[in-house]
This record gives structure tokens, sequence and C-alpha cells, in this order.
């Protein structure tokens, strides 16, 4: 009986750790949804300063000024 | 290309910073009349404001002196890292090019394909060597950087699986356009941090990729990619339909001149096609097969695209063209528009004197259904459009 009143209480204990923990993550969530202040998403909002340029591209035109066919 | 130049006008109106890049393969056939053309391709092209062309085994077609007169007449930037002139070892053209653009640095090359195989049509016949595209990029890219480039581009002219390879094993690419392809990459693609981009073919589309490079570094750290048809929906330049209207009537001088490399040399002046409606008169159970299959519009269908001129188009849009007696568009030849009976079956008289009949007709549809006109060709597949 003893044993298995130490083991009911280690459990007890332990559930109380899981319960907290699952109560933080859940804070957390709420602040995040709630607007508080968030992971950076992009490398905009990491600060880091970008020149954009736009590529046109082609290839194997094959001499064609006009499909044919 | 009206339609190209409407789609350039549309882009530079926005005020972007633009790079104007081609994969290569920018010359036409082995014939007079694509010299021609490509002439005025090029002429055009320039108008574009290319920034940078790679180069392809096509742009050496007509020998090394057209290519670099093509380039120092209408300042086309062709590049290549890897393509030299085996008696000399020059490069063929530069090397690479740095080009300035809305605040960064590019260093720009290509590199061909070594298993291309680059025959000329002019009147002394280069020898090429095509260095391993991989080292020859570990000795260039040094030199791009030492140079300036901050983003460097790559125009992978060797299809699409190798430039995937090449891209594993040569870092610090932030772009790779890829050429020798027919594939149009309509999404964002990335291997080791070097984004994937491609339009092909023919002209026929158009690609445009957003790029944000660091400031300072030039490292690619976003894009997006968008590859627009350039079909029949697209709006023409009026200017420019105009000059390739232009053109095409003097192209048309020029075949009248000499039909290039296109003589009706083959068959014999003692035979004669008689058209399908002849055949019409013993066959007539095919007959209705035959005329809904897309053979029976195969000359309508260039007329509309302007090309019923094009000697290289007629060969196998018409009846015999190659042959004595064949297609031509004075009468009364031009009745043997469109792939009729006796362009597999050989010439009606033939057939009619003795009953034979071409007995290769089936290996015959691989004369104009090739790799280049039909790549999606399978025998059962289209047998079944026109089975009689």
């Amino acid at each position: 009986m003893p044993l298995e009143c130490d083991s009911w209480i280690f459990d007890w204990r332990a559930l109380m750790r899981t319960s907290t923990r699952t109560a933080l993550l859940l804070l957390a969530m709420l602040a995040v949804l709630a607007g508080a202040p968030q992971i950076p998403t992009s490398y905009a909002d990491q600060g880091v300063d970008w020149n954009q340029v736009t590529l046109i591209y082609t290839g194997d035109v094959g001499g064609k000024i006009d499909p044919c066919g | 290309m009206a339609r190209r130049a409407a789609y350039l006008d549309e882009v530079w109106s926005t005020g972007e910073s633009i790079l104007v890049l081609d994969a290569g393969d920018l010359f036409g056939q082995r014939t007079r009349i694509d010299r021609e053309q490509t002439r005025f391709l090029c002429e055009v092209c320039s108008e574009f404001g290319p920034d940078a062309i790679g180069l392809g085994e096509k742009d050496l077609n007509y020998g090394v002196d057209f290519l670099r007169e093509m380039r120092d007449t209408y300042g086309l930037p062709f590049t290549s890292c890897n393509v030299s002139i085996e008696a000399t070892t020059d490069l063929v053209v530069e090397e690479f090019l740095i080009v300035e653009r809305g605040g960064t640095t590019f260093g720009i090359t290509s590199v061909l394909d070594p298993n291309q195989a680059i025959s000329t049509m002019s009147a002394r016949e280069e020898v090429f060597t095509i260095a391993d595209p991989v080292a020859a990029l570990r000795k260039t890219l040094p030199r791009m950087r030492k140079a300036g480039a901050q983003a460097i581009v790559l125009i992978a002219h060797l299809g699409d699986a190798q430039s995937e390879q090449l891209l594993r094993d040569v870092t610090g690419i932030d772009v790779c356009l890829v050429g020798h392809t027919r594939r149009s990459y309509t999404t964002e693609r990335l291997i080791n941090d070097t984004a994937l981009i491609a339009a092909s073919f023919e002209g026929r589309n158009v690609g445009k990729m957003k790029g944000d490079f660091e400031n300072g570094t030039g490292k690619l750290k976003a894009f997006q990619v968008e590859v627009t048809e350039l079909g029949e929906g697209r709006p023409d330049d009026a200017v420019m339909l105009e000059r390739v209207e232009s053109f095409k009537l003097h192209l048309e001088e020029f075949r009248l001149a000499a039909r290039g490399p296109y003589q009706p040399t083959l068959g014999s002046a003692d035979e004669e096609f008689l058209t399908d409606r002849e055949c019409r008169k013993c066959h007539t159970d095919v007959w209705d097969t035959l005329m809904q299959s897309p053979h029976q519009a195969a000359f309508t269908t260039l007329a509309r695209k302007g090309q019923a001129q094009s000697p290289e188009c007629l060969v196998c849009h018409t009846t015999g063209y190659l042959y004595k007696g064949g297609y031509d568009e004075r009468p009364p030849l031009d009745r043997l528009k469109n792939v009729q009976c006796e362009a597999c079956h050989g010439y009606g008289t033939q057939h009619d004197r003795s009953g034979d009949w071409l007995a290769q007709a089936k290996s015959s549809c691989v004369t104009c259904h090739d790799k280049d006109n039909s790549p999606e060709f399978d025998y059962d597949t289209y047998w079944a459009k026109i089975a009689h």
C-alpha cells in the first residue's frame, strides 16, 4: 500500500507539471493571437535592406519572328 | 515580335529596374532564309534592350564571323565562359558581363552543354571546344566577384536535368536561367539557394522574375515568377507589327530569288501528283475520314500565322514541296496545299499505273512529326486521328 500511495502522489505531481506547461503554452498562443510581440516572418521585418530588380527573360527563340503552325 | 514588343512596353512603363536576358539559341536553322530572318531578329532584339544573351549551339549556325557581326552591329551582349575556338583557344564571346541595375551589381555569364554538336554554314568551318561547365564556372565565378559582381546570374544552356545537377555542384549562384529546354517554369523553383527560371520556346513565352537582392551583398532574398504566353489574346505593338509585315514582304522577294535549300530536287519529272480529289474516285471509303483529319487544315493553319511563304514550313504543310511537280504557290501546283494522300503515299501517277503505293508510308510520318516540330508524337495515338 505505501508503495501504491507514493506512486499515486508522484503521478499527481507530474500531472500538475504538465498542466502548468499546457497553461503557459495556451497563454503564449493567446498572446500571439491578441497581437502581442510576434516572431519576425520576413527578412524585411528583420531590418534587411534590399533592391528589387525585375528580370525579363526568353529562351530558345530559334530565329522565329512568328511561330508557324 | 509585335506581342513581345507590346509586352516589354508594358513592363517598362512601370518604371521598375529591369534586367533583360535571353537563354540562347536565338538564331535560326542553317539556311539562307533563316539567316536573313535572324539578321532582322537581331536588329529588333537590340531594341528590346538585352543585358545578356547566353550562347546556344544554334547561335554559331552561321559561324563566328556572323555572330560577332550581329554582336557588333546591333550591340547584342552575348556571353559564354566555356565555348572557345579550338585553333586559337580564344573564347567565342565575352567570358562574363557586369551590369549595374537598381542598386545591385550583377555578374552574368553562360555555359553551353559540351554534348551539343556545333556545325556552321560559314565558308570556313570553325572547330569549337566546349569546356566542362563546372570547371569553367569555378574559374569564372571568382573573376566575376573580383570584377565587382554582387549577384550572380548564370544562363545555363544545358537543359533541365543538367542545369539542376550543375547547381548541386556549384554554389554561389543567385539566379539560373535555363536554356535548351521547351519548358517554362511557372512556379518558384529553388536549388541550393539558386532561383531556377525558364521561359521557352520560339518566343512564345516571356518570363518575369521579381527578385529582392540584399543591398550591399546582392544576395537573393526573395523572388516571384510569372510566365506570360504571347498567344493570340495578347496585344500587338502596331509599329512593330508593321515592321514585321514589311520584313515578310522583303523575305518573300528573297525567297522568290531562291528557295534556298528547299529546292524540288526529289522524285521524277515524269511523275505527277494528282491531288486527293483523284484518289477519291476509287477510295471513297476513306474520304470522309481524311477530310476530317488535321492534315486537311495544315496549310490553313500556316496561312493564319502568316507563314504560307516559309519554305521551311511548307515542307510539312503541303504535298510534295521538295519533289518535282510538288506544291508551288503558282497555279496549277497550288492545288497541292495541305497534307494530302500523296504526301505519304507518293506520286498518284505511279500508283495509277502499277497499283503500287509507297510502302514506307508509315515511316514517312516522322519526316515531319520530328522531335522539333511534334515532340509529343506517338504513332498509335496520332494514327488513330487519321486511321484509314
